[in-house]
């Protein structure tokens, strides 16, 4: 209805430049990402390449150390340990404030959402403090009560759990933001019908408030499982993958391809991997999201 | 009003989780605040939680000191983070505007491809992003870092101003017409005031994304003098043995945290409204 | 200033259609349209301003096609239904923002300001925000606003519907006496037909894209033209019979009178107050009676058909339901409609019958 200066240009006009931006720094190094990944491209050699098929997926899948089984499976592990604890901690501390008022409510939010505007390296580095084995609270805490000290980092069996641990820290907040807007967003009538109804509070989460919820946490857990899988600063701050590849994921796999040895095929492989499982997920993110906007408007 | 009514054992269990809850949120960062302002002597094992007496030598010491790292470090994150949030929020002003503003048949499809690539995070941009700049001759130039930044933050930018627009009236354009006012007048005096909090909401968090970026810079940046803290940090962490230096580590961390906690506090109510949907796209 | 619109044709698409729509409105002349949602009002409105670009037609002021000016050059007063003004502006930068868009000297606007919020009684408001404004207060302001710049041409768009009902007569009537004053060529656009009634030196009735009726209030409700506008102009509804079908035997017995033909294929019309009860050969059975304060609604049935009568309530109060009534409708009062358009028809003194002239467009038993 509104009659732009130069017609039906004008809409192409404004987005011309955020579609450039977004064109040249985030698609196009995608594009070449994936030609780069069919070739035996290094980090002193990136023109006149040579072709090789798919040697560089043959290749990161033979890699021995670390195996790419172990990588696949500490990226796995990794991943779902901050999926469940996210969503767990995000969820059941947005369940407990729903029920206070809500300015008591907002305070308590802007708490735990601390960690939300930190940089990841900043929380990388804060943990590794918590879990130094002479200085760190953990240790600390643990010696009032008489157990310890422990090698966090540097104990094979308990690396990856203390870094699970950092990332849910990290992103348990995020969780919680978006699962209270959709609390605040229920009905409070349906709630109390339930209660006049008769039902338990528990019987009210489990059969009215988490139904009513279910897209919303269905899309946390999305965007939790996606940033699960593709944290690198902050296992970089803390182990760099180490004790022996025991906290190697496929995104510092990326970077040790390619920046420490050189291998920017390889690294490329990688990274095809881990940007195609990331774009399927945010294919089905969009697709839920679209289904779920649809059916509320 | 209460929504809920809670038997006292509820309660109870509630203002435990809630306070558990509280501790995991903020001891981890009072800690480094308190292995930052403790002298060097105290941060030995075994450690004490309360420092027995408080220096500020170790903040002067990583902003000013022979081994510290120097103030350039935090200019060149402000630079990049600034230099960003400006070209987000004109580039995410425009393309929200255009999104918002005329239905095209297209801007449907590209405004739900855009939310897709918010969703990819930062570190699969980090081959990607070597590699272009290497093959383009753009690598270590700050242009490329702030770019890179910019890039990753316009996707949401757009969503956010896409929807501030929405929440102007197009009657107030429209009157703005009638009143006799051009488009540009019409866009300084009526569109563009109207749209402010949502543009310093989107300007806010890619300040935030380029202050706290570090894996970009750190494959991006190979000049010591040109990288951020974040990555310049890294010199009091040597991998081999425990060589540590935590009090300027801590101290370093600390002064980082100052200006996005600050931001956060003055803008923390807006931010958080908007977190319902930027941090269900933000990875 | 003379406002013409000629062969208006605007597609359907994000606004309601209109199909070859024509209007004149005279200097100083206030015409409404009137139409239910969807007729095409707003469409034609913003057509006026410019904001929407129709797929033929030219708009004229004084004769000078404007269709291509861009709405900012028209000159234009506009009050938005919902007012518009800017809410974070103050209310005297809202009125001054016209004149300063025309680059007015500030001290001259300034004052030019102060007159007009004077005449439209926010004098004491200027310093305030829009969201201190009751509704009242706003609508005032956005009528300074459209005025300050002494527009052209003044389009108002359903202007009080957001308003309570007691302030809505008061404003319309200050709407008025104002536009007498300045003789400003005003375009009145409502969907309350009562409204365009009471304000409007001619309505226009707009229905499916065209206007179907453009007449003087007064004779919109004593000749209607159509059968649509009959049926939009007049509360409680005109009653309406077709000579085929159910209610033959009533709409032929009625008609009797005035046409020899037997009357096939007309309908016939009579207003709730145009019929007598009491006296009369038609017999009646009441089925409800609804107290309205000095009248009563009475619903009667006379074989299978049913009629809506206004009566006097010292007369209603003592009908009750199941009561046998006599009527009577004066021949005089009936209005006839050609079934096929929908157009008026007059019946000349031999009993002949020929379609009214005044009439635009087609109203059929479709609308």
């Amino acid at each position: 209805m509104v009659r732009g200066a130069f017609g039906r240009a004008t809409p192409w006009l404004l987005l011309a430049l955020p579609l450039l931006l977004l064109f040249l720094f985030l698609l196009l190094p995608y594009l070449l990402t994936f030609f780069y990944s069919t070739t035996g491209a290094t980090i002193g050699r990136l023109f006149n390449v040579k072709e090789v098929g798919l040697k560089n997926f043959q290749a990161v899948f033979s890699e021995d150390a670390p195996s790419f089984i172990s990588v696949v499976a500490v990226t796995a592990i990794f991943t779902a340990g901050t999926l469940f604890g996210s969503l767990a901690l995000g969820t059941g501390l947005a369940l407990a404030l729903h029920t206070v008022s809500a300015g008591v409510r907002s305070a308590l939010l802007a708490i735990y959402l601390i960690p939300w505007v930190i940089a990841a390296v900043i929380i990388g580095y804060t943990w590794r403090l918590i879990y130094d084995p002479a200085i760190g609270l953990a240790n600390s805490v643990l010696g009032m009560v008489g157990i310890g000290p422990l090698d966090w980092l540097t104990e094979q069996g308990i690396a990856l759990a203390a870094l699970v641990v950092a990332n849910v820290w990290a992103g348990y907040g995020i969780v919680l933001l978006v699962v209270s807007g959709a609390l605040a967003n229920v009905p409070p009538n349906i709630i109390l019908a339930g209660q006049v109804d008769g039902a338990s509070y528990a019987r009210i989460v489990r059969r009215v408030i988490l139904p009513a919820i279910r897209p919303t946490f269905l899309l946390a857990a999305l965007v939790a499982l996606v940033s699960g899988l593709n944290t690198f600063d902050l296992i970089y701050a803390m182990t760099r993958g180490g004790p022996l590849y025991h906290t190697e994921t496929m995104a510092l796999e990326m970077y040790r391809l390619t920046a420490l040895k050189g291998n920017v095929g390889q690294g490329a492989a990688v990274t095809v991997i881990l940007f195609t499982i990331s774009l399927a997920l945010a294919v089905a993110y969009v697709i839920i999201w679209r289904r779920e906007t649809r059916k509320w408007s | 009003m209460e929504l809920v009514r809670l038997s006292g054992l509820q309660r109870l269990a509630r203002a435990a989780a809630v306070g558990l809850a509280l501790a995991f949120a903020v001891l981890p960062l009072l800690w480094v605040v308190s292995i930052a302002v403790r002298p060097g002597t105290q941060a030995v094992y075994p450690i004490s939680i309360l420092p027995t007496s408080l220096t500020l030598d170790n903040i002067t010491g990583v902003l000013f000191a022979s081994n510290g790292i120097g103030l350039g470090p935090y200019r060149n994150a402000a630079f990049y983070g600034l230099s960003s949030a400006v070209i987000t929020a004109v580039a995410s002003t425009l393309g929200g505007y255009a999104l918002a503003r005329y239905s095209m048949r297209s801007g449907e499809a590209l405004l739900i491809v855009i939310l897709a690539l918010s969703f990819l995070p930062s570190a699969s941009r980090i081959v990607p992003l070597f590699i272009l700049t290497s093959a383009t001759g753009l690598y270590g130039t700050a242009q490329a870092v702030i770019l890179a930044y910019a890039a990753g933050s316009i996707p949401l930018g757009i969503w956010l101003m896409a929807g501030t627009f929405r929440q102007i009236p197009v009657r107030l354009e429209q009157a703005a017409r009638i009143d006799g006012a051009g488009t540009v007048l019409t866009m300084r005096r009526v569109v563009l005031p109207l749209a402010i909090p949502g543009i310093l909401v989107v300007a806010t968090l890619a300040f935030i994304d380029g202050w706290n970026s570090f894996s970009l810079p750190l494959i991006l940046i190979p000049k010591a003098a040109a990288q951020p803290y974040t990555v310049a940090l890294q010199r009091y962490i040597q991998e081999i043995g425990y060589g540590i230096n935590w009090p300027l580590l801590s101290a370093g961390s600390l002064v980082a945290l100052l200006p996005v906690l600050s931001v956060f506090a003055i803008l923390q109510r807006r931010l958080v409204r908007v977190g319902g949907l930027g941090g269900a796209i933000r990875g | 200033m003379k406002l013409d619109i000629e062969g208006l044709t605007v597609e359907y698409g994000q606004v309601a259609a209109v199909h070859g729509l024509n209007l004149t409105v005279g200097h100083g002349e206030l015409v409404a349209l009137v139409g239910p949602s969807g007729c095409g009002k707003t469409t034609t409105l913003g057509f006026i301003t410019g904001f929407i670009r129709p797929k033929a037609g030219r708009v004229l002021f004084d004769g000078v096609d404007v269709t291509a000016l861009a709405p900012q050059r028209r000159g234009i007063g506009y009050v938005f239904q919902d007012y518009a003004i800017y809410p974070h502006m103050t209310v005297r930068e809202n009125i001054r923002f016209p004149l300063d868009a025309a680059k007015k000297e500030r001290k001259q606007a300034e004052r030019d300001v102060d007159e007009i919020a004077g005449l439209m009684g926010v004098g004491n408001l200027l310093a305030r925000r829009p969201h201190q404004l009751s509704g009242g207060q706003r609508q005032r302001v956005a009528l300074a606003r459209a005025l300050v710049k002494k527009p052209v041409i003044l389009l108002l768009d359903e202007p009080l519907s957001n308003l309570d009902a007691h302030l809505r007569v008061e404003v319309r009537a200050e709407i008025r006496r104002l536009q007498l004053d300045l003789k400003m060529t005003t375009v009145f656009v409502t969907h309350d037909q009562s409204e365009a009634m009471a304000i409007a030196d001619r309505v226009a009735v707009m229905s499916d894209g065209n206007i179907v009726a453009l007449t003087a209030p007064a004779t919109l409700y004593t000749r209607p033209p159509s059968l649509f506008s009959a049926r939009f102009i007049g509360s409680p509804q005109i009653n309406i019979w077709a000579t085929d079908g159910p209610d033959e035997a009533l709409a032929r017995r009625v008609i009797q009178p005035l046409v020899r033909d037997g009357g096939a294929g007309l309908l016939v019309g009579v207003r709730p107050e145009d019929v007598e009860i009491g006296t009369g050969e038609l017999e009646a059975v009441v089925t409800l009676t609804e107290p309205l304060g000095r009248d009563f609604l009475v619903h009667l049935t006379v074989g299978p058909s049913s009629i809506r009568v206004l009566v006097p309530a010292e007369e209603g109060q003592h009908l009750k339901l199941d009561d046998n009534v006599r009527m009577r409708i004066e021949p005089s009062r009936l209005h006839l409609f050609d079934a096929a358009t929908g157009r008026r028809v007059e019946i000349d003194a031999a009993g002949a019958r020929r379609l009214d002239e005044s009439a635009q467009g087609d109203g059929g038993l479709a609308s």
